[in-house]
């Protein structure tokens, strides 16, 4: 922070890189590593308590690292990455300082603390209420106000983004519009601060209901802006990790997108319809018209399919064009053969893609339609499509960009490239069939959230079909490979950060 | 490239392999999306379409009344009950149980008010998985005439505090 | 710049608007959604059961 003007200029792409904003990648990043640590060690414990054969932990531990895994990974790993990913945006991408970095370094205080509070209340039993505390479900207040500091440090983080975004136009560092993957992730931006925005709106009165000030919520209300938070902030993955995807694309092969206009049009559908899918979550609820649920999941949110669509279009387009280029032009799929396979970023950004769209889309498209969310809403399906959109999609991409922003940002080299390179493969193979475990399992009605689906200690005697408790097992090692390689990302980059060689300035070799 | 500024005029048109793929992708977007309002019309299974509150105290003595007026029977411990043909059934979800156990007519129409009394629940009958959200505070009232005998399952599929997983009910069709 | 603008597309322009696309991407969730939603469950009737008579 001595000096907020200090730089270096990459080797590589010849991008300024400004040691304040090096800085708080750096420990944004980390942070961010550290909470997939814990959120992996839960969900090693839950993902064996929920299989039949080894039934782990006892029920209330189960019910508390649940909550705990939903929390580390969902909210905290995934947040303190994008803030990483927001300001490299800007900064890095526009050549240009950030703005406020002493506000910045406040911002990321406020969301560690929010995020250490809400770990030791869960930790401790005061808050067994899943990352959705539902009301009239009651954490203790400690719990809200974690959240509701980690959220304003989130809001903050996205204000510095939005902030460097004018500072680096005032002082010019770029020429005419955006830089694509900055403007998808100025998309994710305006999500999150709707999102955040929500956030207020909701826990803001929980707060003041656990603590007594005020006496009843309505728990369907509650629900309707919650999820103005908690899908909504699906949707800043789903745009950060398009990003992600145009991002990886140009390092691995130069992709260049092939139409701006058709990639930034899928860009503005998300920024403008793709907040209304949260109405999905309330499908199935009590007293919201079907003209409401319509609405705002069909007639906006395909609107948002739609550059879903696209970008499953663009970004193999464009991937394709630049492999031609360079010559790989046999046949239909030379391209694809001849790709970088044996490097981590690419394969993590094809399974990334792959999973993201034929496991987490479609079962998002099927289950998000007002009729057939009756037949999946709440069972283990539903947690077996957003382990295909935010596990194999968001985070898969987020691992692979990791193994890049180590040599470009941190300038160190990585430890254990071997490991790197098949940790995708692995962890893409695991999520894979966890998701499909968890989908058949659910398909026949095992219920989420659930510590024993042998009921044995139900008073009405009940048994699934033995197919589920095949398909849990399914789930369960799958869980085992993903944990496996969830491990080996966090084994990779943590000492790539702190003991691998630091490179030279002008060190070109990314890989 | 992706993370440098593009040429300073890029709004171009898209070529023809983008366009065929955004008009399938477009088309596709309008079926999904009138399906919906359709099956309103040629479906008939459809979630709950009369917006209701209700206190939850109004909700815990209609249902008790229901339960003392049809009562037939008791097992383990909850109530058995059968109600006419025709009538409002209360089904209360409660930690940890489904009030009462229903004894239900093949092809008889009931018009269900399904609340909680304290936490949401999840309301999933099994075999034929069929689930919606139980909020106190909030009738989610369906419609439903069985069209199979047999003796059905309710899980509760939403937390629930920490005997969520001992939450089953029941419903015989006769 | 500013002499480039009139030959570029109003679409260009349009996208290149952050604080516009900021404030649509806020407004319409907002209003489709949460005001659409909560004016919903504020303006429910609630229901006074008629007790089965005994
Ligand atoms: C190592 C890989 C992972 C495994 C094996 C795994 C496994 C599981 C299991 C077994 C459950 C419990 C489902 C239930 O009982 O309902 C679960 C829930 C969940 N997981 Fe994961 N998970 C992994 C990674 C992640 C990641 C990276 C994220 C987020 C970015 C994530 C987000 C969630 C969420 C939000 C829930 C739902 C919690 C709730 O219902 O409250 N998981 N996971
Ligand atoms: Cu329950
Ligand atoms: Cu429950």
């Amino acid at each position: 922070m001595s000096n907020e003007l200090e730089f270096r200029t990459c080797p590589i792409t010849g991008k300024k890189v400004f040691k304040a904003t090096q800085n708080l990648i750096w420990i944004n990043a980390v942070t961010a590593v550290v909470f997939i640590l814990i959120g992996g060690i839960m969900a090693f414990l839950i993902a064996m308590t929920r299989w039949p054969a080894v039934h782990l932990l006892p029920a209330e531990m189960f019910y508390r690292f649940l909550t705990a895994h939903g929390l580390n990974m969902l909210i905290f790993w995934i947040v303190f990455f994008e803030i990483a990913g927001l300001y490299f945006g800007a900064s890095v991408l526009l050549n240009s300082r950030l703005a406020a970095p002493r506000v910045a370094w406040f911002a990321y205080i406020l969301m560690l603390v929010g995020a250490i509070l809400v770990n030791i209340m869960v930790f401790t039993g005061k808050a067994t209420v899943m990352f959705s505390s539902y009301v009239p479900l009651k954490a203790d207040p400690i719990y809200y106000l974690g959240i509701i500091l980690f959220a304003v440090g989130a809001l903050i983080g996205c204000g510095i983004f939005f902030g460097t975004l004018a500072v680096a136009k005032a002082e010019k560092t770029y020429e005419g519009s955006l830089p694509l993957v900055t403007f998808g992730l100025s998309a994710a931006a305006i999500i999150a601060v709707y999102t955040l925005a929500c956030g207020a709106i909701i826990y803001i009165p929980t707060f003041l209901w656990s603590i007594g000030i005020i006496e009843n919520l309505d728990g369907a209300m509650y629900r309707l802006i919650f999820w103005g938070l908690g899908h909504s902030s699906q949707q800043i993955n789903v745009t950060a990790m398009v990003s992600i995807w145009y991002l990886l694309g140009a390092l691995t092969v130069g992709a260049t997108p092939v139409n701006e206009k058709v990639c930034r049009t899928a860009f503005v559908l998300y920024i403008l319809f793709i907040n209304l899918a949260a109405e999905h979550h309330l499908l199935t609820d009590p007293t919201l018209s079907p003209a409401h649920k319509i609405v705002n999941t069909s007639y906006m949110m395909y609107l948002a399919v739609l550059a879903s669509m696209i970008h499953a279009l663009a970004i193999p387009m464009a991937a394709e064009v630049a492999q031609r280029k360079k010559g790989f032009t046999k046949g239909m799929f030379e391209w694809l053969s001849k790709a970088p396979w044996g490097e981590p970023g690419f394969p993590a950004m094809i399974f990334s893609l792959i999973i993201f769209g034929f496991i987490g889309g479609i079962t998002g498209v099927v289950y998000g339609t007002e009729q057939l969310s009756i037949k999946s809403h709440n069972t283990w399906a539903l947690t077996g499509h957003f382990h295909g959109t935010v596990v194999g999609g968001t985070t898969l991409a987020f691992m692979g960009l990791t193994y890049y922003v180590i040599p470009l940002i941190f300038r160190r080299e990585l430890i254990g490239k071997k490991w790197a390179t098949a940790q995708p493969y692995i962890f893409a193979i695991g999520i894979t069939l966890l998701a499909i475990g968890m989908g058949g399992a659910g398909t026949l009605g095992s219920p989420r959230r659930h510590w024993d689906v042998t009921f044995a200690d139900a008073i009405i005697p009940f048994s699934f079909d033995p197919a589920v408790i095949l398909f849990t097992t399914l789930a369960a090692i799958g869980a085992l490979i993903a944990v496996t390689g969830g491990a080996i990302y966090v084994g990779v980059s943590v000492l790539s950060v702190f003991f691998g060689r630091k490179m030279a300035p002008n060190e070109a070799k990314i890989l | 490239m992706s993370i440098t500024s593009p040429e300073k005029y890029w709004w171009k048109p898209a070529d023809l392999q983008e366009k065929v793929w955004i008009t399938i992708a477009i088309l596709w977007c309008l079926v999904l999306s009138v399906m919906m309002p359709l099956w309103h019309i040629i479906g008939t299974q459809n979630p709950s379409l009369e917006p209701m509150k209700i206190r939850t105290d109004d909700y815990r003595a209609v249902s008790d009344a229901f339960i003392e007026k049809y009562k037939v029977g008791e097992e383990s411990g909850i109530p058995v009950v059968e109600p006419p043909a025709n009538s409002d059934v209360y089904l209360r979800a409660q930690m940890w149980n489904w009030t009462p156990i229903l004894k239900l007519k093949k092809g008889v129409n009931y018009k269900f008010h399904i609340s909680s009394t304290d936490l949401m629940h999840g309301f999933s009958l099994m075999p034929i998985v069929m689930n919606f959200q139980i909020v106190p505070g909030h009738d989610n009232i369906l419609n439903i005439t069985p069209t199979e005998a047999g003796t059905f399952h309710i899980l509760c599929n939403e937390f629930c505090g920490i005997g969520h997983h001992t939450m089953i009910g029941k419903i015989i069709v006769i | 710049m500013a002499e480039g603008k009139d030959k570029m597309s109003f679409w260009q322009v349009f996208y290149d608007d952050i604080s516009l696309l900021f404030l649509l991407g806020v407004v319409i969730p907002t209003v489709l959604y949460i005001i659409w939603g909560v004016m919903e469950y504020a303006n429910a009737p609630t229901y006074t059961p008629p007790m089965p008579a005994p």
